[in-house]
């Protein structure tokens, strides 16, 4: 009895707890039904747009980007496919196992690596590793595949630049957009991330470099390969452009050039096109094409050398003696000296309270307009400017295209500068005097030219008096090999000189080369012609070297500009690197 | 007609139920494995059908087996998770795999079912008018720990967790008196935060992540809302059989062990849950009917420690895919994928069908 009541008393106690149990369990699954309930029934609409749209993506089909060429087809911008190595995370089972085996292999820190992998914001998306990895890496990896869990080897297309630093300020490179440049290209469908052309040709003729982006509308897993593609739109290629820009004569002119700070410009003087364009310091755009480091930048942008600027077209030097021509044509034109007349050089000349000093101290005695610019006189065009006077000269200065900008087709030239006594008393507060005159006549003082205003005024001269307006483009193809756009016509503007004028300074100027200043230009391939300037700075400063001239100087085909900055030597080095590589280009 | 008899003494509706719940998780399985990886279908059809084995084997072997050899499976279990942490195998720089031969399984599942059983023996034999003495307290939390550690330092965080609330509830069911129930959980609540500095950083992680899911969306945090995002686009009606595509195209990590709910909620929906919940309702009501009905107090607290066990495991599953619980390695109870945690649980149920049987009168 006693024991019969035990039991039951215990069964008792079992038959609470397992209510109270029970009771829990209950509630346990309503729980989980309520929260359930919340997630599919009333959040479900969402959750089941986010599952669709973690599915589907719209990827976008970078159109190729067109090629830029030379003018006889060789490709100085192409596409190029870049390998990547990248790891998923989430198959990444033994970091430690893997990491100094990634290390030796890529060449990367090992806390690079672990940072990044941390920092992953996908565990079943690619953490790029390092990018541009060059082929024998990409085999090693892919032979040993085994070793590398987790690891990928990802291609993009990327805009390559086959010869590196050549002509790279003609080509410019690529860079992220930028908020102006979107809002400037609506329409065009480039969105913020995407490269685009930030300077030089590139940059200018964008819109028909970029091409058409496609899209395709792709189911993907999480990993984020593409399993069905579901609708899709082909990209459409870039158009092509050709340049006038001849690569020969390119490489001989940064080659002749050398590590001398400076320019070369080699044109066409009757058509205005530019065959070659070289200033130096450059810079290499392949560093742009996947993204430039901070570094990388910060080097090119504090480098005293500026190798971004393109010195060419934004370079403003004073023309020194190359102004001579323009003051003899003045002269000549007006009737305010005849080719037979004669002054006298006694080494200097005092104007007003200044001496103004020949570059040959000695003097150069008596000597006529032919011999003066063969030995360029400074002493003679100081008397002949004063005899022409201030406004003469810059109104001849106008006529050869100084003093505004050529409308070359690359952004950023500047005009130089032609300044009058109203512009001194402007700027300066200070009268014209005579001594300004002076050093006007020999292209010193308050004057300064761009190497390409130059090239213009010494085509003009060998063109027989029409002024060019120089240009990079030959013409677009688009992918068919259709033009789309000839830039051949090109544009000239006739200058009023009279043609005893111009076959007297054609003369002179052959003169120059074959015995007077311009002498280190002279080779036994092709004559020369053309005339010399050595730009004196302040005190202590090395002078700058111009020399301006064409080829051959009986027919001329093709017409240079030489600048160096702060010569290293004391000669003429301008005339010799012309003369260098104008007998190569006419090999 | 012996054999008659026998076969009438089977809890019919607790059958039904748990050949309901297999056939339908080898079904779901198939869909979301087809066609690349349906190896974890037939693997699973090995297990089942292992497991359907197991059941009825041990249906058919007396209460006072399990009673008499507590200790000698404590001790066996005891063994090999040892032998896990020397020389265990696994993924993820965890060990919880033990091979011997050609099997190989995980301790931990089967250390669940082992320390019920020693806990059975343990609370059901001092019974008395007094209740559970400290005691039995005492050493059952000793047996606890014991297995705690072991799996813990696999590390196993979820399943070594699980022998906690395990231990309390048979405690709580064996009839420990309220006073001492709450002193154990007033000393146990104040261990809790110095416990957090024992955790390794990815368990840490996972808790904090928990706590704030928004700290860290795409990292700790991504099972996490994936499995969220796919449980609930399936919606009132689900995705259909097969649609589960947010499952399929791994989006969600380990879709057929921890995670096979959200999947089958993403193809079944609302209704879908619906179902599977009141199948395990009816199994717990069933296995709560027989512990109720039993009076030997081993095979009573043998019984209700196992649906104990069913509880927790499809409360924390459930509650980690529908983000209410932090992210632990537990496997959803006769649904997932895996070989150790199938049989354990067939041989739990086929401890139920035996009790059923085998009572007096």
């Amino acid at each position: 009895m006693n024991y019969e009541l035990r039991t039951t008393n215990y069964s008792g106690r079992f038959e609470a707890r397992a209510r109270i149990f029970w009771i829990i369990v209950i509630c346990g699954l309503f729980i989980l039904l309520g929260r359930i309930a919340w997630l599919q029934l009333i959040e479900g609409e969402r959750y089941f747009r986010i599952s669709q749209n973690s599915r589907l993506q719209l990827l976008p089909l970078p159109p190729p980007r067109g090629l830029i060429l030379d003018r006889r087809g060789e490709k100085l911008a192409e596409n190029e496919v870049l390998f990547s190595v990248g790891v998923v995370p989430s198959n990444v089972f033994n970091l430690e196992g893997l990491l100094p085996r990634l290390t030796q292999a890529l060449d990367v820190d090992k806390e690079i690596i672990k940072e990044k992998l941390q920092g992953a914001p996908y565990p079943f998306r690619p953490v790029f590793l390092k990018e541009n990895v060059d082929m024998s890496t990409i085999t090693y990896l892919l032979e040993r595949e085994k070793e590398f869990p987790g690891v990928v080897i990802i291609a993009q297309p990327v805009r390559s630049y086959p010869y590196k630093m050549v002509a790279a300020h003609v080509l410019g490179h690529l860079g992220e957009v930028d908020q102006a440049e979107l809002s400037m290209s609506s329409g065009l469908g480039i969105e913020p991330g995407d490269l685009v052309g930030k300077m030089g040709i590139e940059k200018v003729y964008n819109s028909y470099l970029q091409g058409r982006k496609g899209g395709r509308q792709v189911e993907v897993d999480a990993y984020g390969r593409s399993l069905e593609i579901i609708s899709e739109k082909d990209p459409l290629p870039g158009d092509n452009i050709y340049l006038t820009i001849d690569l020969r004569i390119q490489k001989i002119a940064e080659k002749e050039l050398g590590r001398r700070k400076g320019v070369v410009l080699i044109g066409d003087p009757e058509t205005g096109e530019l065959l070659a364009l070289v200033s130096h310091p450059a810079f290499d755009p392949n560093l742009f094409s996947w993204g430039i480091s901070e570094d990388e930048w910060n080097r090119l942008k504090q480098d005293s050398g500026n190798p971004l600027e393109n010195r060419a077209i934004r370079g403003e030097y004073s023309p020194a003696s190359t102004f001579k021509i323009i003051l003899t044509a003045a002269a000549l034109e007006e009737n305010i000296i005849k080719k037979e007349d004669t002054l006298f050089c006694s080494g200097k000349l005092l104007v007003g309270r200044r001496v103004f000093k020949c570059w040959e101290e000695e003097g150069h005695g008596r000597l006529d307009l032919e011999e003066a610019i063969i030995h360029s006189c400074d002493v003679f065009f100081y008397q002949l400017g004063l005899k022409v006077g201030v406004e003469k000269m810059i109104q001849y200065a106008r006529l050869f295209g100084l003093g505004k900008a050529t409308d070359l087709d690359l952004i950023g030239e500047k005009c130089g500068l032609l300044s009058t006594a109203d512009w001194k008393l402007k700027n300066k507060g200070e009268v014209w005097y005579g001594g300004d005159t002076a050093n006007l006549s020999i292209g010193q003082g308050y004057i300064l030219v761009t190497p390409l205003q130059m090239l213009r005024v010494i085509s003009a001269l060998a063109n027989g008096g029409n002024l060019v307006k120089p240009y990079l483009v030959k013409k677009i193809e688009n992918l068919e090999g259709e033009v789309i756009k000839d830039f051949s016509s090109s544009k000239k503007k006739k200058i009023s000189l009279s043609s005893s004028t111009i076959s007297f300074l054609k003369k002179s100027l052959r003169g120059v080369v074959r015995e007077g200043t311009g002498w280190r230009a002279e080779n036994k391939i092709v004559e020369i012609a053309g005339k010399t300037g050595t730009v004196e700075l302040s005190e202590g400063e090395r002078p700058h070297n111009w020399f301006i001239g064409y080829a051959p100087s009986d027919n001329p085909r093709l017409a240079i500009v030489v600048l160096v900055e702060h010569r290293e030597e004391d000669i003429s080095i301008a005339a010799q690197i012309a003369g260098r590589i104008l007998s190569q280009a006419f090999e | 007609m012996r054999i008659s008899i026998s076969f009438r003494r089977y809890d019919w509706v607790l059958l039904s139920a748990i050949i309901g719940l297999s056939g339908w998780s080898l079904f779901h399985l198939y869909t979301i494995t087809f066609p690349e990886e349906t190896y974890y279908f037939f693997r699973q059809i090995l297990w089942v059908g292992m497991g359907i084995g197991f059941m009825f084997l041990f249906s058919w072997l007396k209460i006072s087996f399990w009673e008499k050899g507590a200790y000698f499976f404590y001790g066996a279990i005891f063994l090999f998770l040892l032998l896990v942490l020397i020389r265990g195998e696994g993924t993820h720089g965890v060990q919880r795999w033990l091979s011997i031969g050609i099997i190989r399984f995980q301790p931990s599942e089967f250390a669940k079912l082992s320390l019920i059983i020693i806990l059975s023996r343990l609370l059901a034999s001092g019974e008395g008018g007094e209740g559970i003495s400290w005691k039995q307290v005492g050493l059952s939390f000793f047996f606890t720990f014991v297995f705690l550690i072991l799996v813990a330092g696999q590390p196993d965080l979820g399943s070594a967790l699980l022998f906690l609330p395990l231990c309390l509830g048979m405690l709580f069911l064996a009839g420990i008196s309220f006073k001492r129930f709450l002193v154990i959980l007033g000393i146990g609540s104040s261990f809790l935060p110095l416990s957090y500095f024992l955790l390794h950083p990815y368990q840490k992680m996972r808790i904090l992540t928990f706590l704030n899911p928004g700290r860290d969306p795409l990292g700790a945090g991504w099972s996490a809302l994936q499995s969220k995002i796919a449980l609930g686009s399936g919606r009132l009606i689900g995705k259909g059989i097969g649609g589960a595509l947010h499952t399929e195209r791994g989006f969600l990590p380990l879709p057929f062990t921890d995670f096979i709910f959200a999947s089958l909620g993403e193809e079944w929906g609302f209704i879908g849950v619906l179902v599977l919940l009141g199948l395990y309702f009816v199994i717990m009501t069933r296995g709560m009917r027989i512990a109720r009905q039993e009076n030997a107090s081993f095979a009573r607290l043998l019984s209700s420690g196992i649906i104990i066990l069913l509880f927790l495991q499809v409360f924390i599953n459930i509650g980690m895919v529908a983000g209410i619980m932090p992210v632990t390695g537990m496997p959803l109870p006769l649904i997932s994928y895996g070989g150790s945690s199938t049989l354990m649980f067939f041989t739990g149920i086929g401890i139920l069908l035996s009790i059923k049987r085998f009572r007096g009168g």
